[in-house]
């Protein structure tokens, strides 16, 4: 029987042209599928654990999926802002224990900025409830100080004490606040979520640089130098969002009530966790059907490979005689054809596990500003169920030509007839 | 009841017929081979030559009657056991295409001792003893690594005869083995052929439809004089 | 990427905030559970043509027992809820507010406090409100609880909320 896996190996490696193309064939169809479910639980864990901790998103009234990707991720569109009264009488309220405020707008280089207070990174949490930490530096305390997400610093190659600009919006060659540099203070340790990509400053800093503007442009002839700024009153009308972490977990929905039902202005506290639950439910359809294709573009690669392996059959009606004659008996055979198929499946879903390794090194940083996390990592155990399924199938699929071979080995005996 | 040990193939009142065919193929009451003896059977084609070889190889079962191989009657073993006895016993040559393409030479050679501890034990040295037959065979050791594939005809005809020499079967069979060979390479492959299973002292079943080939063996049979089926068929 | 392909759809669809608006859909009721140390409390809200299959004031007899009946199963806390037996919680508060009939729809609110022993053991919680409504088709619950927060649809073939 060894013999004959052995045989079965070096007939497989001199047909490697043909089995080659059916090998790629799997191991592509296999790179989407394991991608499919890797994205999906992935982006799952990357957004949820990037919430960890907040009770209650608030902003102006929108969509809660949209408050929630604009504030958390800074990724979608602008929502409206939020008076900073309201910000304010929500801090104060007898069930909030912290309350954070958030300004978002500018850019610095393709990396969002976000207006906070020092606050932020002593409450947030990220992960399984682990707060911040600095890999250099320390939070800023002056207006003109910021504090970078591990990414930014990274890429642009900052350390603390440099200087950077921040541009109006998002884009990178938006107008620039020239005239107000900020130092960078501290550098975030990674946290794998939209932190590692944002550039922190003061919410007071954020009203500085914008002292001069009017509509998004510098006011002409009204120019205010760094040193005057903190003469004026820093504190900013209107904000993008707030967190909220509660004393007590049970006020949760009474005060997403009271804020829902808020007189001063309309808006929206969203309950992280909740939303992006039924953001996967609604996704839910989406991501069925993405994973049905998928797994259809297996099926179409295995069927590949039996038509392959049933076409080679008839060229190799003499190699089997031959075996045949040699002592093979058909079961033998019946093994040999099976394995062959089993193997190239086996080798296509290792190279597709490659493949997908490989795109995570390649693409993930760029799902990375969606707030999508890919880490390489061994397969998780739904993957592993996945893979076992595609060798199951690839099993059944090698099954047919085994079948047929034993047939043909049977039919022709050790000559074969034609 | 007389004793088999001295034939190396025994066939009695034998009938055998394809699956969905109406008639018998064969149907042979009574023929031997004795050891060492190298017998010439000749038929037109279509007359069962590959067939009696088929059961002779214990591929096919005959549905009444009895063949024995060196003593061991081939009808009594299961198909696993007809399997394992080939691989031990018969040294198969056919036509054409004997060989793995993708394997060298030497290694189509050296293919029943993977197949056959039995056979891999008799050749001693399997790869002394691939060697020695390639170079009786007249196969130039520069030929010996090189894929079958890229071999003549007449070159892979000699490594197909290496290979069913090799373990020392007691039996050989070769199907129209110079059928692909010019006339002139015909009778020296012949001659290489008896001269090596003399050597080997094995019985040798040559089978073709070409009579002129007949000269130097031991005995001649024509099929149709064995075969009843194709006497019934004629008349 | 297939991410982008996500991020697109949610844009696209531009989820709705539910909850936020007290929607009225028949068959549909409502579940805030907040899970906290050791107690559970659970805010339900069904329309009131989920539990007796009519939704104005009864008319006769028949309407009137069917509505005490209703009233009755929901304030039998432990045999509507049933959280991990291991965790060892027993009822402590039961609310009921049956409808007044003034509105349009009528809705059936209730609350529900249990204390567990040993809220470690938490683990799900059952509900048989399916069992006794028919009629109600799913549950649409919010829960805040040990290990954040979370959405889940409950329908009579998932009856358990598990986090
Ligand atoms: N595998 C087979 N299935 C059915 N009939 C067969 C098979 N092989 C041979 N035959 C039939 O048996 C007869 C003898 O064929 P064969 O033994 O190949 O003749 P020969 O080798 O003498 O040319 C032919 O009529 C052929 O059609
Ligand atoms: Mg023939």
């Amino acid at each position: 029987m060894r013999a004959v896996l052995l045989l079965a190996l070096k007939s497989a490696w001199a047909r490697r042209l043909t089995l080659g193309i059916a090998l790629v064939a799997i191991a592509l169809a296999s790179a989407l599928l394991l991608a499919v479910e890797r994205v999906r639980s992935d982006a799952r864990a990357s957004f949820t654990q990037s919430v960890s901790g907040v009770d209650l998103v608030v902003g102006a009234r929108s969509g809660a999926v949209q408050l929630m990707l604009y504030a958390v991720f800074h990724s979608g569109s602008a929502t409206n802002n939020m008076r900073w009264e309201s910000f304010e009488a929500l801090a104060t309220h007898p069930a909030v224990d912290w309350a954070v405020p958030l300004s978002l707008g500018d850019g610095h280089r393709g990396f969002p900025v976000l207006g906070t207070s020092a606050a932020y990174f002593d409450r947030l949490r990220y992960g399984d409830r682990q707060a911040l930490t600095f890999s250099a530096g320390k939070p800023f305390a002056e207006v003109f100080e910021a504090v970078l997400g591990s990414e930014v610093a990274a890429q642009l190659g900052y350390r603390p004490g440099d200087h950077i600009t921040l541009s109006h919006g998002m884009a990178e060659l938006g107008p620039e606040h020239a005239d107000k540099p900020f130092t960078v203070v501290g550098i975030l340790a990674p946290t794998g979520t939209p932190v590692d990509r944002t550039v922190h400053v003061d919410l007071a800093a954020i009203t500085a640089i914008h002292l001069d503007w009017a509509g998004g442009a510098p006011l002409p002839g009204l120019a205010i130098p760094a040193e005057q700024v903190r003469k004026f009153d820093l504190q900013p009308q209107e904000i993008t969002a707030m967190l909220i972490g509660l004393k007590s977990r049970g006020d949760v929905f009474r005060l997403q009530r009271h804020i829902n039902g808020y007189r001063g202005e309309p808006l929206l506290a969203v309950m992280p966790g909740v939303a992006l639950d039924e953001l996967w439910q609604t996704l839910a359809t989406v991501e069925q059907t993405l994973f049905a294709l998928s797994a259809l573009v297996v099926a179409v690669g295995l069927a590949g490979l039996t038509a392959t392996l049933l076409a080679g059959l008839n060229e190799r009606r003499r190699e089997l005689a031959i075996l045949r004659a040699l002592g093979a008996g058909p079961r033998e055979i019946f093994m040999m054809l099976t394995v062959e198929g089993l193997l190239v499946t086996a080798l296509g879903v290792f190279l597709g596990a490659a493949l997908l390794a490989a795109g995570i090194v390649t693409l993930g940083p760029l799902l990375r500003e969606y707030g999508v996390h890919l880490a390489l990592r061994p397969p998780a155990a739904n993957e592993w169920g996945l893979v076992v399924s595609i060798l199951t199938t690839g099993l059944l699929a090698s099954l047919v030509p085994g079948w047929r071979a034993w047939q043909i080995s049977l039919a022709d005996g050790l000559t074969p007839r034609n | 009841m007389t004793h088999s040990v001295d034939q190396a193939i025994r066939i009695k009142e034998l009938t055998y017929r394809w699956p969905r065919q109406c008639a018998d193929c064969l149907a042979i009451s009574h023929f031997a081979v004795a050891h060492g003896e190298r017998v010439f059977l000749h038929g037109p084609s279509g007359s069962g030559k590959s067939t009696l070889l088929a059961l002779l190889g214990g591929v096919a079962l005959p549905q009444t009657g009895r063949i024995e191989l060196l003593g061991q009657p081939l009808t009594a073993l299961s198909a696993h056991a007809r399997d394992r006895f080939r691989a031990d016993h018969v040294g198969f040559v056919f036509q054409q295409f004997n060989l793995l393409p993708w394997l060298s030479a030497r290694d189509n050679v050296l293919l029943p001792c993977i197949f056959s501890t039995r056979r891999r034990e008799r050749a001693g040295d399997p790869q002394q003893a691939a060697a020695r037959l390639l170079t009786h065979l007249d196969l130039a050791p520069a030929l010996w690594q090189k894929p079958a594939a890229e071999l003549s005809v007449g070159q892979q005809q000699r490594v197909a005869a290496a290979r069913a020499l090799i373990g020392q079967p007691g039996i050989l069979i070769a199907d129209e083995p110079t059928s692909a060979l010019d006339a002139p390479r015909q009778q020296a492959f012949i001659d290489l052929l008896l001269a090596e299973t003399a050597a080997a002292n094995a019985a040798l079943l040559f089978v073709s439809h070409d009579v002129r080939l007949a000269a130097h063996f031991d005995r001649t049979v024509a099929l149709a004089e064995v075969n009843c089926a194709a006497t019934e068929a004629a008349t | 990427m297939n991410a982008q392909v996500l991020l697109a759809a949610t844009l696209i669809c531009g989820m709705p905030f539910a909850h936020a608006q007290h929607k009225h859909v028949h068959g549909e009721g409502r579940l805030d559970a907040v899970i906290d140390e050791g107690s559970i409390s659970l805010d339900v809200e069904l329309p009131l043509d989920a539990v007796v299959g009519f939704e104005r004031a009864p008319k006769n007899d028949k309407q009137k027992a069917a509505l005490a009946g209703a009233e009755k199963i929901l304030n039998d806390a432990a045999t509507l809820w049933q959280p991990t037996p291991a965790a060892g919680c027993s009822v402590q508060s039961v609310q009921v507010g049956m409808p007044k009939f003034d509105g349009e729809h009528a809705d059936i609110d209730a609350n529900y406090v249990f204390h567990c022993a040993d809220p470690a053991e938490l683990k799900a919680i059952e509900t048989t409100l399916f069992k006794h409504f028919k009629r109600l088709y799913r549950l649409e619950t919010q829960r805040s609880g040990p290990v954040g927060q979370g959405a889940q649809r409950l329908t009579p073939k998932k009856p358990v909320l598990v986090w």
